[in-house]
């Protein structure tokens, strides 16, 4: 049996539903001096040398904590020994600084334009053992942002401490982190930035560094 | 019929297929409409390696000394649970083995060396005896492991046998279960209901540590419960691991595919000195030979 062919006007109404959702903005031809149209790309083309255009950092960001967990790594139990007890303030302190540490960083890396495209919110923030172990995708996930974010603005943060103690020694902060940003594009769009995941903080001669994490950088945006 | 009638039935079914289309193109716009956010996700995950040259050799020693069975202290007890852990750290393999504790070494069972000089006069007991060079030492307790299987909520292991002993009060059916803290104790003190005793009572030490590492690296793989686990660990082992290598050592063990951890499987017989204890002949084949040769992991 012979199919019909598909009615033409149904076809042009799925065409041009298609291309409105692709979300690629259709280019506007310019004339060159010679007076051929010239279709620009659709998206910039990344220049070698960023410049953010907002001059003026964003405000700040502020984690809001939670309670601290304190882990106590005193084996008396087993030894069947008189415990040790742990500094409760020694822990706190530990928190409050590697928080600190974690702060820094998301403003060093999302809301000052100044510290953008630097190696110094990254060498603050980890150790040394842990930059040698960063990549490229590592880095994306560690807030190198995409070129066409002119400003970021900081929203909603929270994190959960949890400190290591060996009696008044804290040994690790390892820090659970929620960071929401709004981006806002070259475009004048604006879109939703989330970074979250884990830090292990570790005093290291440099105040407290992470010397793992386990963090993820998401954005998404509407076309 | 009128022909403005007939045009008009005729153009019914076109009208149909009209509304038809419009309604598949409307839900096709809503479909793309609710998918249109595009999102990228990077991902971070940065775990520094273990800085470790050539194999990294553990005694991991079980006292019979510590609550809630024998009071006093674990360090001088004897070492009824003593197993090498050879660790690859760049192939990231490992092997396990398994030293039943009656086994003669240097005039005496090689577990009566943690009563005589504590964990480092043990290390060298069995250094002596195989041939390789040991790091570090591990030791825990009987509540050690308790305490250790109740953070892990339960270690799922596979029973091999029916288990049931009055002495250490195991009853355990075979098949694959979670085990809480006083059956996991129980199923590792038992050496009456393998046939070959002992061996088969190390053997299950060796599984057991397994299974624990199985279980972290496939439940409890993300840093907090990393740094929560390394806490408890050292909550629950007297050891000479610098604390800060600890967690990288914690890291580096939920880098190791479970498949990738040899446990060996060593055999003897039974003998009793000339004062009547009972003693072990151990045949280690060349088990020893080939960690001091850097072979670790499941034999290829």
């Amino acid at each position: 049996m012979q199919r019909r062919p598909l009615a033409p006007w149904l076809l042009a109404v799925a065409l041009v539903a298609a291309s409105a959702c692709t979300g690629v903005p259709e280019a506007t031809p310019t004339a060159t001096p010679e007076g051929q149209a010239v279709r620009p790309a659709a998206t910039p083309t990344p220049s070698p040398t960023p410049t953010p255009l907002a001059a003026e950092p964003a405000p700040p960001f502020e984690l809001a904590a939670d309670p601290v967990h304190v882990l106590d790594t005193d084996n008396a139990p087993i030894l069947s020994t008189e415990p040790r007890g742990v500094d409760e303030t020694a822990a706190e302190q530990a928190a409050q600084d590697a928080t600190a540490v974690l702060e820094a960083f998301l403003n060093a890396q999302y809301t000052d334009p100044a510290t953008w495209f630097s190696e110094a919110p990254l060498a603050a923030l980890l150790t040394d053992g842990a930059q040698q172990a960063l990549g490229d995708e590592e880095r994306r996930g560690l807030g190198v942002l995409d070129l066409d974010v002119q400003r970021v603005e900081p929203g909603p943060a929270s994190v959960d401490p949890m400190v290591t103690m060996h009696g008044s020694t804290p040994r690790h902060v390892t820090l659970t982190f929620h960071a929401a940003l709004v981006g806002v594009l070259t475009s004048g769009a604006e879109i939703a930035i989330t970074q979250a995941g884990h830090a292990v903080f570790v005093p290291d001669g440099h105040g407290w560094r992470a010397q793992a994490v386990d963090v993820t950088l998401e954005r998404e945006e509407e076309p | 019929m009128t022909a403005g009638a007939a045009r008009r039935a005729s153009a019914l079914p076109a009208l149909a297929r009209l509304a038809t289309s419009l309604v598949v193109v409307a839900t096709a716009l809503g479909l793309l409409a609710a998918g249109a956010v595009a999102a990228t996700l990077h991902r971070a995950d940065v775990r520094p390696p273990y800085a470790h040259d050539g194999l990294l050799v553990v005694l991991v020693i079980g006292s019979d000394i510590g609550m809630p069975y024998r009071s006093g202290d674990p360090l001088r007890g004897r070492a009824d649970g003593l197993h090498l852990l050879a660790v690859d750290t760049e192939a990231r393999a490992a092997t396990i083995v398994n030293i039943p504790r009656d086994t003669l070494a240097g005039g005496t069972k090689i577990n009566a060396h943690l009563a005589f000089g504590g964990p480092e006069r043990q290390v060298s007991a069995v250094e002596d005896y195989t041939g390789i060079p040991i790091d570090h030492y591990a030791l825990t307790t009987f509540r050690g492991i308790e305490e250790m299987t109740r953070i892990l909520g339960g270690v799922e292991v596979e029973v091999e046998r029916r288990m049931v002993d009055r002495f250490s009060g195991s009853n355990l059916h075979p098949g694959r279960q979670t085990l809480d803290g006083e059956q996991s104790l129980a199923f590792v003190r038992d050496r009456n209901s393998h046939p070959d005793g002992d061996f088969g009572r190390t053997r299950t030490h060796g599984l057991f540590m397994r299974s624990v590492h199985e279980q972290v690296v496939s439940r409890h793989n993300d840093l907090r419960d990393l740094t929560y686990l390394t806490a408890h660990f050292a909550r629950t082992t007297v050891t000479d691991i610098p604390a800060d290598q600890l967690l990288p050592l914690a890291l580096l063990a939920t880098q190791i595919d479970p498949a990738d951890v040899h446990q060996e499987a060593l055999s003897g017989s039974f003998g009793t000195t000339s004062g009547g204890a009972s003693i072990v002949h151990l045949q280690s084949g060349d088990a020893f030979e080939r960690i001091r040769r850097g072979e670790v992991g499941p034999p290829r």
